[in-house]
């Protein structure tokens, strides 16, 4: 699954990565798995960067 | 016998009877063939009756022979050949014996050969219509020839055979085609007109057995399905069966697997680019941070008293000792934290999660 699920965690962002047995669709899995309450958003996940030596300075973005 | 004098000499009364005129009246004597057809015909012939005879290589000065009419028949038929022969009638007279040749427009329409051989049936046009051969070597034998319904092989060898009707009893041949075939077998296969049927079984035909039935089915010694039914099975086990509800909601400790297995385990990558390599009942994973995962079940656990083990692979580039702990625990999630010893948090490759509860 070439999508993830970003959403702001009050002091940073948070990323979802589904599992491959996902069988629902990424809104149904935002729904369960994402806190009440948080903006998320459905991106690639080649938006999200690799590079995870700064992971605890990411921020979320609107 | 009888002779007719020639009535031409005559004597007069008391006069001279002459050599001369004696020899006239025997040299004129004679027998009639009008004499013979004024006789009394016999209607029937007996084996003893007697004919006159002119016997074969005796001067024509010669007087004839009697003979049985026996004795000419079997001297007659028991040698010589006939080209010509034809016997239309039954051949009800003895019985015949040594060799015969019977000419290629032969028909023998009634009687008994005991020894056919082969030279005396290759002509296609001989045909016995009513007859038994009791030993016989016929190397073709047409159509025409066996349509006469009392015809009877009682032994022998027919090398061609072509028949498109008739009744072979018994029929022994080790090659050979027989098209259009009826006959009557002893065992479990008939043959009508050239198609071969087998004897019924006993069984109904039908498709036995189902979701809710089992078919129950005997086989004889030949592999033949003799009788097929179907009878019900309880959809209830018998007591002591392993079935799943004793395996997973059993009170008996002994019995319930449940309680010993996970309800939920993952295996994933922490770094760059985090993902699950596999997992049974987790639906993701949500990356926080540096060594901040948390673990989502499929589905939630009753309540938070389950019991979530962690493990995980030192990387190489991590040289001090590693620690992961559970951060927090919900029916939903698990929340683990990685950190080193020396401190400072850090993400793994391989770390693991598996999760028990009643």
């Amino acid at each position: 699954m070439n999508k993830i699920i970003i959403y702001d965690n009050g002091v940073g962002v948070s990323v979802i990565y589904p599992s491959p047995n996902w069988n629902g669709t990424l809104e149904e899995l935002a729904t369960k798995d994402v806190p009440a309450g948080r903006p998320y958003k459905i991106v690639d996940v080649s938006e999200v960067p690799s590079d995870r030596t700064f992971r605890n300075a990411w921020e979320y973005q609107e | 016998m009888a002779t007719i004098l020639n009535r031409t000499q005559t004597f007069a009364t008391n006069g001279t009877v002459t050599a001369a005129g004696l020899h006239n009246l025997i040299d004129d004597t004679g027998i009639y063939a009008g004499l013979i057809t004024t006789q009394t015909e016999l209607t029937t012939v007996g084996t003893a009756d007697q004919i006159l005879i002119a016997v074969g290589g005796v001067s024509d000065t010669g007087a004839p022979r009697r003979a049985t009419v026996q004795n000419l028949f079997d001297d007659a038929l028991s040698v010589g050949t006939y080209t010509g022969l034809n016997l239309s009638g039954a051949i009800t007279y003895g019985t015949a014996t040594g060799n015969r040749t019977v000419s290629t427009s032969a028909t023998i329409t009634t009687g008994t050969i005991p020894n056919l051989t082969s030279g005396t049936t290759t002509s296609t046009a001989a045909t016995i219509t009513n007859g038994t051969l009791t030993t016989a070597l016929i190397s073709t034998l047409t159509a025409g020839t066996t349509t006469g319904t009392a015809g009877i092989f009682t032994s022998g060898t027919i090398t061609g055979l072509n028949s498109t009707a008739g009744t072979i009893a018994t029929l022994n041949s080790t090659t050979g085609t027989i098209g259009n075939l009826s006959t009557t077998l002893a065992g479990d296969l008939t043959i009508s007109q050239g198609t071969a049927t087998l004897a019924t079984s006993g069984a109904t035909a039908g498709t036995y057995g189902s979701v809710t039935a089992i078919p129950f089915i005997t086989v004889d010694a030949k592999g033949r399905i003799t009788s097929a039914t179907t009878g019900t099975f309880s959809s209830t086990p018998p007591a002591n069966s392993v079935t799943f509800n004793t395996l997973s909601t059993s009170t008996t400790e002994a019995d319930n697997v449940a309680k010993r297995t996970a309800k939920a385990w993952v295996n994933f990558n922490g770094t760059g680019t985090p993902a699950i390599r596999s997992d049974f009942n987790v639906s993701s994973i949500t990356d926080h941070g540096t060594g901040d995962q948390s673990v989502n079940f499929d589905a939630a656990f009753s309540d938070s008293n389950y019991c979530a083990v962690i493990g995980f692979e030192q990387v190489d580039a991590v040289s001090s000792t590693m620690a992961a702990g559970i951060k927090t625990m919900s029916t939903s999630s698990v929340r683990i934290k990685c950190e080193r010893s020396s401190g400072g948090d850090e993400d793994l490759q391989f770390l693991c999660l598996a999760a028990f509860s009643l």
